[in-house]
């Protein structure tokens, strides 16, 4: 049997799930060649940052740090070259989210129900306004705002604490908050209508790997649309950007009429077949 | 109301400083991202995540009265965003300390120089006059003083910089 | 033990952190129980219904304290204003006095141990044990398998008695006291230069001196309070102030001239310092010739040590040298300080004589402010000297081997002077030789710490299993040293008896007993009385109260120099810390000795050598370890370590490192550091100053192992003696250091 992508991209998942608990418990045994979250990680003196992390603290002190640049550019790259793959692949976020899908699955077993949401507003506008709105605050009250909020940074940081201080913050509540609602409001409701983050990054896929549908093999049996929980449809090639590269549409499609994509930055990469 | 769901809504105290290397509090706040680095590189688990329920929330800061901070200048090395820069141990502005002459040992004219003895810039923040009482000179606020002053309340406390004009 | 209790609070709460790291993340110290203070400070304390006259009883300045109670229960404690020692000041020791008495590990009953338990049994039975044992040793070994093992912080009458149970009644000469590790160098010194055990000075000279010369000695750690004094009297009239010390201690940084002398080194400084004042012409030669012996000798003897030769050894450079000479030389009137730096030393004694030659040559001798001035470390190391409680004398300065003396003091004790023993008795370093050899069978330790406080602590636990017997009387249990013991007697301690004693400038004090014991505890004469008693001396221990005692032992000092037949309780209620000799009632008490400068005989000068510790640093064990004291603590802190607010300013030993080697090592100031010698290990984290000398590094002694695993420093330290003196040598072993 083939190995799906699915087959990768669960272990990579909880990976980096793992690696955000053992890096703390390394740190205290004095094992801090890798530090960091994913806010911030650092490893041998190189230096990743979350990109819009980076992007709000210097509008927010209106300085330009280059090395924060530099740093920020990692997921950034990533973006350009493979999509949104932090969202699908990476996101500790984007696991919760998908096991408070997998949850919804089961409620509402009888019917996938549909998306509420989904009949007055476009995904991708949502997201997009939520970022302006974001990065406008945060240029004019001089505070990174969308950190605030952050999903990603709450879980990062309640391990950290977790782990080193013994002690969970109150902000804990904003992820059982946002995965209630992705169960009960609106399918991975965060991910698709508000994540800054996702919606950041989206802004650099323009080039990067997507999703192709070969319009010769597919039977438009709709499983595709179906199965995207970002809600997508390759069958209708409505493959926007908040498509997170996460392959359950080439996984699940009976014909295997979808595939991705090479980036169209550079045509000379192997395609990556599934 | 048990401990831990206390714990869950500890907001921020005012007597906390911020770890060393911030510029200014608006600096801080402004660059901050909330990645923990700090509190993650501290070898005296000093630096702490101020909690949920204030707009400093997310923010590290040091309560000296807990655990204060050794000057071992280790956090502004990981600080990705450039919120604490780089000084020197002596450059430090964290705040300063100021001793309350009603309640120090050594006002009262007894021996007690702890807070001298344990500075990490002996000499240079804190020094004793003739009459071997502790004086504040150029001090960077880490807090030591604080944490091992006999007295309590705490008869030399620390100012944090945001608080200073 | 609280202590123990705080840690395993810290155990749960850091369950992870603790066994992830091993250790708890913390310089100074980490103690959860931050709301739990016990706040002594008079001023917070609550109002006390009745005060009693007492002396603090840590170090042998001998500060007066007034002890307040409430429901007989100490509530305060304040420093005496009418005191002449310290008029009402008190160190951050003195102020938390209240919390040393009743604290969770008081020994309240005596126990036996059986099998590795203790249990605990009546007094009847402990007393009846103790007796039988003892006379069964003695029966068999000879009175010589038994030793007494005292500390210095005694008052005169449980000396006296201990002194007359051991010496007259048993006849063993063993009566052994922990001054020995703390002063025995500078008090032999002191009698080879005088001819007798007489401190000259007193604590007014402070402020009629014009020059401190303080050599190897931190009075702002050890004596706050006479620290204090000394830098009121530097303010107030420009004393100049010498200090000679490896690191630069705050009493050094208050000194005008530090030398950072190279550790071990005095004798070559001193001799160095001798000669420049010779040659230089800045003694009267005539004068120090009619006080002294040999003067010719020594200038001769001397000549050898030139400043060169001296900047070489010592690392003084040569204009310091002569800055130190011109102010000794010119000064009117020099105090000569010193303290454990000279004294824990292979060459200890030879250190403080050749100390001593240039307040002699420079007649700094016999006149107000001037003269050598000995403060002790342990409060009452003055008392037990005047009473004999060493292993060669007898009360009132006398002698073991003189049979005049033992025929004039088995007249006053009523014994028979052929019992008593003309052999002088074994020193502490002996006493643990002679268990190992199986020479000694019996020891009864008294409010004393070995275990925890001899060097090469390993060993001594190896040694102490060997005894057949070992009383432990103590006032807390577990010490390091109470569980080798097979009995362990519930001993009263300071404000739970009454007594006197003497401080460090010969000052009488009275001592009122403030509350009772807790539990079935007893007073140290009572019980020692009690098991003597069942021995068969009830005639020689009749006493009714401890007064008679005072007034048994007054007759011994009849026409000795520490006469105090003036003396009485109620004299000494009214008149604070008077200085012996007092002979008669209408005496005043002498202030300072020799005024009229007839001495017991001419002063005798020191022709020393230099010689080098037992174990230098080396390739393998590159440094240098002192051990010292810090404020906070006392010695093993069997006290100190149950009061919070003192634990929380230093609860675990560190290793001052200076940053050059700290550099070498690539270590940061609170790094975990294991300090290794021959001996032993030790895990601390690392202080990282420029205040102590390149390639010494320094580490308080005060943490044994009931504070936790390789904390404790004489593990590291060396089983060498000072030649004539047998105090250890703490402050010279070879160390080396690593990162844990």
């Amino acid at each position: 049997m083939k190995l799906s992508y699915q087959h990768y991209r669960r272990p990579f998942q909880f990976a980096i799930l793992g690696l955000l608990i053992a890096i703390p418990l390394l740190n205290l045994l004095k094992v801090d060649a890798v530090q960091g979250m994913l806010c911030s990680i650092g490893a041998a003196g190189y230096e990743i940052t979350c990109a819009l992390g980076a992007l709000q603290s210097m509008l927010a002190s209106r300085e330009i740090n280059y090395s924060l640049l530099l740093s920020a550019s990692v997921f950034i790259l990533l973006a350009i070259f493979l999509g949104r793959v932090f969202c699908g692949w990476i996101c500790p976020q984007g696991l919760l989210s998908e096991g408070g899908d997998k949850l919804r699955t089961r409620f509402f077993k009888s019917s996938r129900k549909p998306d509420s949401l989904k009949r007055y507003y476009s995904g991708r506008q949502f997201l997009l306004a939520f970022l302006g709105a974001g990065l406008l605050a945060t240029f004019l009250m001089g505070i990174p705002v969308i950190c605030y909020i952050c999903p990603i940074g709450i879980i990062c940081r309640e391990l950290l604490q977790g782990t080193m201080l013994y002690k969970i913050g109150g902000e804990i509540i904003i992820i059982m908050i946002i995965l209630a609602a992705d169960v009960f409001v609106a399918r991975r409701g965060w991910c698709r209508y508000i994540c800054p983050v996702g919606a950041f990054y989206s802004l650099f896929t323009m080039f990067g790997m997507k999703v192709k549908r070969d319009q010769s093999s597919c039977v438009s049996c709709g499983t595709c649309q179906r199965i995207c929980s970002m809600g997508n449809s390759p069958v209708k090639d409505e493959i926007v950007k908040t498509c997170i590269n996460c392959g359950d549409c080439i996984d699940n499609c009976p014909e295997g009429a979808l595939s991705f994509e090479k980036p169209s930055l550079f045509k000379s990469i192997p395609v990556i077949k599934g | 109301m048990p401990s831990w769901f206390e714990r869950l809504f500890k907001g921020w105290s005012d007597t906390n400083i911020r770890p060393p290397g911030a510029r200014s509090e608006k600096h801080l706040l402004a660059t901050c991202i909330k990645c923990g680095r700090c509190m993650m590189v501290c070898p005296y688990q000093s630096i702490k995540i101020a909690d949920w329920g204030s707009k400093y929330y997310g923010t590290p800061y040091v309560d000296p009265d807990a655990m204060p901070c050794y000057l071992c200048m280790k956090c502004p090395e990981v600080c990705p965003t450039g919120s604490l820069s780089t000084v020197s141990k002596e450059n430090v502005q964290m705040g300063r300390a100021h001793v309350v002459h009603d309640t120090c040992l050594s006002w009262q004219d007894d021996l007690c120089n702890l807070c001298y003895k344990r500075c990490p810039l002996q000499d240079k923040a804190i020094d004793l006059n003739d009459d071997l009482q502790p004086v504040i000179k150029n001090c960077v606020g880490c807090g030591v003083c604080t944490y091992v002053c006999p007295t309590q309340p705490k008869s030399i406390v620390i100012t944090p910089q945001r608080n200073l004009s | 033990m609280a202590e123990n209790k705080d840690n395993m609070q810290l155990n749960r709460r850091d369950f992870l952190k603790l066994s992830a790291t091993g250790l708890s993340l913390t310089l100074v110290g980490f103690n959860p129980v931050l709301g739990t203070f016990q706040e002594a400070y008079a001023k917070n304390a609550p109002q006390a219904d009745q005060w009693f006259m007492s002396v603090c009883p840590y170090c042998g300045t001998g500060c007066g304290v007034n002890v307040g109670v409430s429901n007989d229960t100490v509530v305060a404690v304040k420093g005496m204003p009418d005191h002449p020692v310290n008029k009402g000041e008190l160190c951050i020791l003195g102020k938390n006095l209240v919390g040393i008495l009743n604290t969770p590990d008081r020994l309240l009953l005596p126990q036996k141990k059986v099998g590795h338990q203790f249990k605990p049994i009546a007094w009847e039975e402990a007393t009846d044990t103790v007796a039988t044992q003892l006379k069964e040793t003695i029966d068999k070994n000879g009175a010589d398998s038994f030793a007494m093992y005292v500390s210095a912080s005694e008052y005169i009458e449980e000396y006296y008695v201990y002194n007359k149970f051991v010496k007259g009644c048993l006849g063993t000469n063993n009566l052994e006291s922990s001054a020995r590790l703390c002063w025995a160098s500078g008090v032999v010194g002191l009698v080879k230069a005088f001819g007798s055990d007489s401190p000259p000075c007193c604590f007014d000279d402070i402020e009629v001196a014009d020059l401190f010369f303080v050599a190897g000695y931190n009075p702002s750690s050890s004596k706050p309070i006479f620290f204090k004094r000394l830098m009121k009297a530097k303010k107030a009239n420009k004393t100049k102030m010498i200090v000679i010390d490896p690191r630069r201690t705050d009493t050094a940084k208050k000194a005008d001239i530090h030398l950072q002398i190279k550790p071990g080194t005095d004798v070559i400084l001193f001799n160095a310092i001798t000669r420049e004042l010779i040659n230089k012409g800045l003694i009267d030669e005539k004068e120090a010739k009619s006080i002294t012996q040999d003067f010719d000798k020594l200038k001769e003897h001397v000549q050898s040590f030139t400043p060169k030769f001296a900047e070489e050894k010592t690392g003084i450079s040569e204009r310091q040298l002569s800055e130190v000479v011109q102010l000794i030389g010119q000064s009117k009137g020099a105090l000569f300080m010193w303290g454990q730096g000279l004294n824990q030393s292979r060459i200890g004694t030879r250190k403080v004589t050749s100390l001593l030659n240039i307040p002699f040559i420079t007649g700094n001798i016999g006149k107000a402010g001037a003269g050598p001035l000995a403060v002790t470390g342990q409060s009452t190391a003055m008392s037990l000297r005047e009473v004999g409680a060493l292993p060669n004398l007898l009360p009132g300065f006398r002698k073991v081997n003189d049979s005049q003396a033992r025929q004039d003091i088995a007249k006053i004790w009523d014994v028979d002077p052929q019992k008593m023993s003309p052999k002088p008795g074994r020193t502490i370093p002996d006493i643990l030789n002679a268990i190992e050899a199986g020479e000694i069978k019996a020891l009864w330790i008294i409010h004393s710490n070995p275990a925890a406080t001899f060097p090469d602590t390993s060993w001594v636990r190896k040694t102490l299993n060997k005894l057949d017997f070992l009383v432990v009387q103590d006032c807390y249990h577990p010490t390091e040293t109470s569980q080798f013991a097979h009995i362990l007697l519930p001993a009263a301690q300071w404000a739970e008896k009454d007594g006197s004693m003497t401080n460090s400038e010969r000052g009488m004090n009275l001592i009122e007993q403030a509350v009772q014991p807790p539990g079935k505890a007893k007073t140290d004469i009572d019980i020692v009385m009690a098991v003597a008693r069942k021995m068969g001396f009830e005639k020689q221990f009749s006493f009714q109260k401890t007064e008679d005692i005072f007034e048994e032992f007054k007759r011994c000092t009849t026409g000795r120099p520490n006469d105090i037949n003036g003396l009485t309780y109620a004299r000494m209620g009214k008149e604070k810390g008077l200085q012996w000799p007092v002979p008669t009632a209408e005496h005043k008490g002498t202030k300072r000795r020799f005024m009229d400068q007839k001495f017991p005989g001419k002063l005798n000068l020191a022709m020393n050598q230099h010689a080098d510790p037992l174990e230098m640093p080396d390739k393998e064990f590159p440094l240098w370890l002192l051990t010292g004291l810090v404020n906070e603590q006392y010695h093993s802190r069997t006290r100190t370590s149950k009061i919070p607010s003192l634990n929380r300013a230093v609860s675990e030993p560190f290793v001052e490192i200076h940053s050059e080697n700290a550099k070498a090592l690539d270590v940061m100031a609170g790094d975990l550091l294991k300090v290794t010698s021959r001996r032993g290990q030790l895990t601390a984290r690392a202080v990282i100053t420029d205040n102590i000398l390149k390639d010494a590094v320094f580490i308080p002694y005060h943490f044994s192992f009931l504070a936790g695993k390789d904390k404790s420093v004489n593990d590291l330290t060396i089983r060498s003696f000072d030649e004539s003196a047998k105090q250890p040598e703490y402050k010279a072993a070879a160390v080396k250091i690593e990162k844990a």
